[in-house]
């Protein structure tokens, strides 16, 4: 069984978002913070708030959004990025 | 009735008494002052302001009034009290109208949570309004009294009073508050503006404030449709610059700027994105209130964009 940890959005704590070009504002319901998304970083929440994944799903479906190999470099990308939205209370450990 | 329909006397008797009640924009207002010199600066500043004699819903209780006896020996003169609760205070009776003015800034900042409430002025003209989100010291003050003495109605210098269901923002018109140079330059750039005493030794430094256009409080009850965001920044020498900002940049400075934002929760980010999506948005850099006027004179109506992803 695996048992890489896999994350997500909270069902419970809603986000807002609105899109102007490449800029993507998030607002999250839970902490009343709003925060500026670059493209990449908007789609892998996106991502998180359809479904609970692993850093390395979650690298998986961005290469594929962006048109390149899921390498290392774009791995600890993702893990940085996944850091970052834990420290927002963006996201969480899924059940 | 406005208060210049009473006479400086009659106006003091009132304040010393019952009090008045002040109607500002949607609020209404019942202020005390406890110290009759004071009432020619308030009757000063509120010429033009409409009262309401008879009784009705109050929004706000103000009195400006000495503090206990053993405070006002220990720390000071006058206090101000918010709905019958020690708010301001207590200190030098010397600077009680400034204090005065603040404490009913932060009347209107905290308090009618049915709206937004932004920290900026707001300025109209041709019913599309412009907003001046910035934090205090940045000339944003000057700005907008110098726009209202040049064919733009103040709806406010301190606050965008924004009502969510239709994102209209709400006048507000009250004395605007000049600080140290701000005087004189208001004073050299029109000399007709009605600015009032000048008071040294706040912590701001000498304030004075100038009555707003009588014709501007008339309008109290007409609201703007946003079509601007303008974050003004004076720089002394500075040559003027009007550049445009991304708009999501503009949500952020004004969800940051806005006092109940996160207490609104959707709503307040809804309706500022709304507003954002309508507006065009800009940052200006100015040291001369001349150039700066004729920028916003140049402003056209913000251009159509295509519907935000709002998912």
């Amino acid at each position: 069984m695996d048992d890489t940890p896999k994350w997500q959005v909270s069902p419970a704590l809603k986000l807002s978002w609105r899109t102007w070009g490449d800029d993507t504002v998030v607002y999250h319901h839970g902490s009343g913070d709003t925060h500026k998304l670059n493209p990449l970083s908007a789609q892998a929440l996106r991502l998180l708030q359809s479904q609970p994944r692993t850093a390395h799903d979650l690298t998986q479906q961005l290469a594929a959004a962006i048109g390149q190999v899921a390498d290392d470099q774009l791995l600890r990308y993702t893990e940085k990025l996944m850091d970052h939205f834990d420290q927002l209370g963006l996201i969480e450990p899924a059940a | 009735m406005k208060v210049g329909d009473l006479s400086v006397s009659e106006t003091r008797d009132r304040l010393m008494g019952q009090g008045i009640r002040l109607r500002i924009g949607p609020m209404v207002t019942q202020l005390q002052v406890r110290f009759p010199n004071l009432a020619q600066h308030v009757h000063f500043l509120y010429k033009d302001t409409p009262f309401i004699d008879e009784p009705c819903i109050v929004d706000f209780e103000v009195k400006l009034a000495p503090p206990p006896a053993l405070r006002r020996w220990f720390q000071g003169g006058a206090a101000i009290y918010l709905d019958g609760i020690m708010n301001f205070g207590p200190f030098d009776p010397a600077i009680a109208m400034p204090m005065l003015e603040w404490c009913l800034n932060g009347c209107v900042f905290n308090r009618p949570n049915q709206y937004l409430i932004l920290h900026s002025a707001v300025i109209e003209r041709d019913g599309r309004a412009a907003i001046l989100p910035a934090p205090p010291g940045t000339g944003k003050s000057t700005l907008c009294a110098a726009m209202s003495l040049r064919g733009w109605r103040l709806l406010s210098d301190e606050v965008a009073m924004i009502r969510p269901s239709d994102k209209q923002l709400l006048p507000v018109p009250r004395p605007v508050g000049l600080k140290e140079g701000s005087i004189d330059v208001i004073k050299r750039f029109e000399p007709t503006a009605a600015v009032g005493h000048a008071w040294p030794g706040t912590r701001k430094g000498t304030v004075a404030h100038m009555r707003p256009p009588a014709d501007h409080v008339a309008r109290a009850d007409e609201p703007a449709t946003p079509a601007w965001i303008i974050c003004p920044r004076y720089e002394a020498d500075a040559a003027t610059t009007f550049e445009p900002i991304p708009k999501a940049d503009a949500l952020l400075y004004v969800a940051h700027d806005a006092f109940n934002y996160s207490l609104l929760g959707t709503t307040g980010f809804e309706t500022f994105a709304d507003i954002v999506d309508a507006c065009d948005c800009y940052a200006l850099v100015y040291s001369d209130l001349n150039e700066a006027v004729g920028v916003f004179n140049a402003l056209t109506p913000p251009r159509a964009t295509a519907h935000p992803d709002r998912s």
